[in-house]
């Protein structure tokens, strides 16, 4: 590319949250309520203290290495061998998420709205849609994320609002009966499901620096905490914690709750597309990434034909994946140390032994 | 031509020879020998019919008074070739031969009947100026300049066409405009090879940023005052001669939501006009197909008691949501289209046999459901909204894809041919300028005086987007 | 060049769509719209559906509405979903149960549990959440078949009669979601209004359906009916209730009439010395004087404390009936257990066991502060 790219502070905010918030908040409640029941609440929270000290790693990571994503870093801090091989780990890692999230995203409008439609569609629809927003690069995905953040903020919102009337605050008595030990069980799932804002290593470089920077990226976490913690506790305040864990999305049936005019109803159909646009972000952020790093690494001269080919790799990973929901489900909740690990484990660890090499530099 | 550089001579029939067949035998051209001073004689050239012959008269009265009281002649324009001479006469100047010297004189005598300042037809306003352009560069040229009186207007000739020449007249305001922008509209223009230029448009295309693209890149109106409100924010002005539309760049996508009217009305009700011009394009675009998936895929969503009705009138129709949509779309199309060509004499006839046929036989002979003949004429009535320079064409065909989308996807289908869209409209720019823009990038404030209007006492900053020099309006005192 | 070819692929990719056509979508004449269901028990402990389809007059330029008369589809199988399915074999076109505003059980079937065919049609998915749910005594199929006045389709019939439970409190609107999650959240036991076929009181042969009472269940399992004044007392303890008829005797024959304008309670509950639960119900309604059938009726400050007394006591009176009720049958309508549990988490663990025989010596302490308006006229 001739032109530099460059990205505003907002747009990585609205990233941030779009990508976080995307499939987390229809799977989290569920989920969440199958560990704390009631106090579901209380995972959200300290789920998003983790998230926020995932970001501050990666921030703290590139403030040292201004101008690399985290695939030079490897390279740069553990020479062109190991650290060449954990780049192509972390390329894989975000190739595999893509096409975990290309399935999660089938799965859900095929169980949400339409079991009819072959799952064989919605993929393709999700590939191309990706496909078409990487080949127009960085920049557009954010520009197209600023909307759809905005849309989706809004639509939330009202969803909760219109709620208002039906919720009971009682149902989330007692307060966390049970210890402040015993829900974490579920953390590592929260806190992969706030890691999920790691692709930002991979653009924060492309990010126009001001002093607000660090404030955006803070407030993209707070943004995304409020909203699960909302879509939590309004799920909880609805069904109660035990019918909360029951449903497959409770944030659709939240929907399916809202009334308007004595028979008007059943918006979820409606509303659900605002899932196509999440979706469509985070699919978006880490084929993006993916494609960025694979053709970093291998040096390809016209990286742009390569994308076709990766949507339809992504599509056919996603099909064989897994074979349905329950497994799906399943590996979330029993393989989320995976995602943490590229999450958070290993920039950290980048993290420390760039702080001891610049310790030695600065000593030396 | 192989004496491109061919000078003038001295010998007069000479010069007549050359010139004629410089410009094809042609028979319209008047060639007049006749002495002014003693001694000296001069050949008047020019087109028949092309020039007002009073005018002619005047000048070589005046000339013939006073050889250096020339300010009606283009004094500059002393031409020394043939071809100078040829295009002069061309472009409806009457030249002065003089057979002593080897030069010649040049008058603008061009005197063509053209249309007088009429209103525009494509953006008619209730409130607000009526005079719209005319297809004189000169006029139009006058137009901006009578209300907008300052000398930091600045206007500058090009001209495009290898044959047409035709005369171009950019316009832009000095201290405002940003000179890169400026250049690279004068680098485009001069690096046009078209042979001719019949219209604004041959312009767009040449110099629009993206030749594939569906969306004008450029918008083109046919209002002073339109034109004015755009040079203050910072965008420049295209007059192509011998068209009323004048080109307006750069252009975002939401400014297609915008009309000038909006500004003659109190604040609340040229918000209100815009954000419905917003919402009835949203509608256009969507509403078949939003119709066509909620019958075919998301019944629930309606309401039971509306379900019933819609089941009951789409009972007798063998055909599927989305071939009916198709069917009453097309068809809409079609009435659109003929109504735009037809002689007005036969307009009754058609309007009734449009109205009857497709709206009421059609219905009861089971073609099409009375549900989907209300969809399509909403969705008609909707793209009317916009101003018909713009956007409403994209509309049109978008709707087609949209229902396409539905009909395979549902729901689905129309939000993935949204994100498409928005990834679209979000890669392509015009001339630098991002066209979600100021919705992407976002920027607030700058929102606010295009989904809604601001007042104008509120309305002191320029849009950034342009990328002004100077972006204070006025600085307000309180 | 390039964009040329470009232009092409997506003319391609375009036709490939239309042409693989449009799987999955359902046009509006393939389906019968489904409005109520009643659910009876069948042979060999299976369930047997009955669906109320509305039919579609063809032609016109008007629509009817929901002015359509119906027809009637029953099948039977092992489970809801196959019998569902089943109903297609007789049915010409698929079946569209979104739209379903009401499922009947037949108290037969809900005696035996209704849990699975709650799950059942919450896993159907179609099923709105707001679809109501009755309990009928016989067959259920038998209150679909009954023509109201005005209202062929008995779905809205339904519909219109939960909604008058505003105005008697003598039943209540209970929809699926309801029910679900109180079935798996157990912070209560669930009632179901009940809905009877009645003659009409002038016109022997018109049949009409009528909603009173409510059954109670234990867990899934229905257990009794609630009469009148158990279901108001109930709904009142609830603060479900709005509107309702309350009548004070003034002579022998006659009575005054009141309407209940507003109806608030609040519901104590503490444990006392012997980690017994004590429960305290305050509750505040106002009432509207609308009937006076006996003469020489002087309305005065006094005599109006005299019937807000009388009010009070029979108020108290349906109370006492419903927790008399909900005692004998160990129904926890109200939720005591969930509020000790929500009060004190660690004694709850102890009594959740044997909490049936703990709510049956449970005491309550009534009070009932009933004002009396009388707004039509000062004298």
């Amino acid at each position: 590319m001739d032109r530099r790219i460059t990205i505003s502070n907002f747009q990585l905010m609205a990233l941030i949250v779009i990508s976080t918030i995307g499939t987390s908040s229809l799977y989290a409640p569920a989920t969440f309520a199958h560990y704390a029941e009631r106090n579901s609440w209380y995972l959200v929270v300290v789920g998003g203290i983790m998230g926020l000290l995932n970001l501050l790693v990666l921030l703290k990571l590139n403030k040292f290495y201004p101008d690399k994503n985290i695939l030079a870093i490897c390279t740069h801090l553990l020479g062109p061998w190991f650290g060449g091989g954990l780049a192509f780990l972390f390329v894989f890692y975000f190739l595999d998420l893509s096409s975990w999230i290309l399935r999660e995203f089938s799965q859900f409008f095929i169980i949400a709205l339409n079991p009819i439609i072959p799952q064989m569609w919605y993929l393709i629809a999700g590939a191309i849609m990706c496909a078409y927003a990487v080949y127009h690069g960085l920049e557009v995905v954010a520009r197209v994320s600023e909307i759809v953040f905005i849309v989706t903020v809004t639509t939330f919102l009202a969803i909760y609002v219109m709620l208002i009337n039906q919720y009971h605050p009682e149902y989330l008595l007692p307060i966390l009966e049970e210890g402040l030990i015993k829900p974490l069980k579920g953390l590592m799932l929260s806190m992969s499901w706030f890691g999920d804002l790691m692709f930002i290593s991979m653009i924060i470089q492309y990010v126009r620096k001001t002093k607000s920077t660090t404030a955006y990226a803070m407030a993209g976490v707070g943004i995304t905490f409020l909203l699960l913690l909302m879509s939590v506790l309004s799920c909880t305040m609805l069904f109660g914690g035990e019918a909360t864990a029951t449903f497959t999305y409770p944030s659709i049936s939240l929907i399916q709750n809202i009334r308007l005019f004595r028979n008007i109803e059943r918006f979820d159909a409606a509303l659900v597309v605002v899932w196509v646009m999440s979706s469509f972000t985070k699919i978006t952020a880490y084929f993006w990434s993916a494609f960025r790093g694979l053709s970093d690494l291998l040096k390809l001269k016209q990286p742009k034909r390569w994308i076709i080919p990766m949507a339809a790799a992504f599509v056919i990973c996603s099909r064989y994946k897994v074979w349905g929901l329950v497994e799906l489900t399943s590996f979330y909740d029993h393989q989320s140390w995976y995602f943490v690990l590229f999450q958070l484990f290993i920039p950290t660890m980048l993290l420390f032994i760039a702080s001891i090499k610049e310790n030695m530099k600065k000593s030396r | 031509m192989d004496n491109n550089k061919a000078m003038l001579t001295c010998d007069e029939d000479e010069n007549k020879r050359i010139l004629r067949e410089w410009m094809q035998n042609t028979d319209d051209l008047v060639m007049v020998s006749s002495a002014i001073d003693l001694g000296q004689s001069v050949t008047v050239c020019y087109l028949a019919g092309l020039i007002d012959g009073r005018q002619l008269d005047q000048m070589l009265l005046l000339y013939k008074e006073d050889k250096d009281r020339l300010p009606a002649f283009q004094v500059d324009a002393k031409v020394h070739t043939f071809e100078e001479v040829a295009n002069g006469l061309a472009s409806g100047m009457s030249v002065l031969l003089f057979d002593s010297d080897g030069y010649g004189i040049t008058i603008d005598t061009l005197g063509v009947q053209l249309r007088s300042v009429d209103e525009p037809t494509s953006e008619a306003t209730v409130k607000g100026a009526r005079s719209g352009f005319t297809e004189s560069l000169q006029n139009n040229i006058a137009l901006v300049r009578y209300q907008f009186a300052s000398p930091s207007l600045k206007v500058e000739y090009r001209i495009a066409g290898q044959l047409s020449k035709t005369k171009m007249a950019i316009l832009s305001v000095g201290g405002i405009t940003n000179p890169d922008i400026l250049q690279e509209v004068h680098q485009r223009i001069d690096e046009i090879p078209a042979d001719a230029i019949l219209g604004s448009n041959y312009i767009e295309e040449w110099i629009t940023d993206n030749r594939g693209t569906l969306f004008p890149l450029l918008e083109s109106t046919e209002r002073p005052d339109r034109v004015i409100g755009a040079l203050l924010d910072g965008r420049i002005g295209i007059i192509v001669q011998g068209t009323p539309f004048v080109l307006l760049l750069p252009f975002v996508f939401l400014q297609a939501f915008q009309v000038s009217e909006d500004y003659a009305w109190s604040y609340y009700i040229g918000s209100l006009m815009r954000l419905i011009r917003l919402f009835s394009g949203m509608v256009g675009l969507l509403l078949p197909a939003f119709y066509v998936a909620t019958v075919t895929f998301h019944h629930e969503l309606v309401p039971t008691t509306l379900l019933q009705s819609i089941a009951s009138a789409k009972e007798p129709v063998p055909f599927p949501a989305v071939v009916e949509s198709f069917m009453m779309m097309i068809a809409f199309e079609i009435m659109r289209e003929a109504g735009i060509r037809m002689p007005k004499q036969v307009g009754q006839a058609v309007s009734i046999v449009g109205a009857l046929i497709l709206g009421q036989a059609a219905v009861e002979a089971g073609i099409v459901s009375p549900i989907m003949v209300i969809v399509a004429a909403l969705t008609g009535i909707c793209t009317f909204t916009l101003p018909p320079t713009a956007i409403n064409y994209v509309i049109r065909i978008l709707q087609f894809v949209m229902t396409l989308l539905a009909s395979l996807l549902g729901y689905v289908g129309i939000m993935v041919g949204i994100i498409m869209l928005l990834t679209y409209l979000a890669s392509l720019r015009s001339f630098g300028v991002p066209y979600l823009g100021p919705a992407a990038p976002f920027n607030l404030s700058e929102l606010t005086d295009v989904i809604v209007r601001r007042p104008h006492t509120k309305n002191n900053k320029r849009p950034s987007l342009f990328r002004v020099i100077h972006n204070t309006r006025f600085r307000s005192k309180s | 060049m390039s964009w040329l070819k470009k232009q092409q692929l997506a003319t391609l990719l375009c036709l490939c769509l239309a042409v693989t056509g449009c799987k999955g979508s359902m046009e509006l004449n393939e389906l019968h719209i489904v409005h109520s269901v009643a659910i009876d028990q069948g042979e060999d402990g299976g369930v047997r559906v009955t669906a109320e389809i509305a039919k579609l007059s063809t032609g016109g330029q008007q629509p009817k509405g929901m002015q359509e008369s119906t027809f009637y589809l029953t099948s039977e199988g092992s489970s809801l979903f196959e019998a569902a399915r089943l109903m297609r074999t007789k049915s010409d076109r698929t079946l569209l149960w979104g739209h379903t505003t009401a499922i009947i059980f037949s108290t037969d079937l809900a005696r035996g549990g209704i849990g699975k065919q709650i799950d059942d049609i919450r896993r159907l998915r179609q099923f709105r959440n707001s679809t109501l749910i009755y309990a009928m005594e016989g067959r259920a199929y038998e209150a679909l078949k009954v023509s109201m006045p005005n209202l062929s389709i008995s779905s809205q019939a339904l519909r219109g009669l939960s909604e008058g439970g505003e105005s008697t409190a003598l039943t209540e609107q209970t929809s699926l979601i309801d029910v679900y999650q109180e079935l798996i959240n157990g912070y209560k036991d669930i009632s179901l209004p009940s809905v009877e076929v009645v003659k009409d009181q002038v016109d022997n042969k018109l049949k009409l359906l009528q909603t009173k009472g409510l059954y109670a269940f234990k867990g899934d399992h229905l257990i009794a009916l609630m009469h009148a004044s158990e279901t108001k007392g109930y709904l009142r303890a609830a603060a479900k209730m709005n509107g309702s008829i309350e009548a004070v005797a003034c002579d022998a024959k006659h009575k005054i009439t009141f309407e209940n304008i507003s109806n608030r309670s609040e519901i104590e509950v503490d444990l006392n010395k012997q980690q017994m639960p004590e429960v305290n119900i305050e509750i505040y309604a106002d009432l509207d004087l609308v009937s006076v059938q006996c003469d020489k009726v002087k309305v005065d400050p006094r005599t109006i404390a005299g019937w807000e007394k009388e009010i009070n006591h029979s108020i108290t009176e349906d109370l006492e009936r419903y927790i008399r009720f909900s005692q004998k049958h160990k129904v926890d309508l109200l939720g005591i257990g969930e509020m000790i549990h929500r009060k004190h988490p660690k004694q709850w663990r102890k009594m959740k066991e044997e909490w049936g025989t703990i709510y049956a010596d449970t005491t309550f302490t009534l009070k009932v502060h009933g004002r009396v308006d009388h707004t039509n006229f000062t004298f």
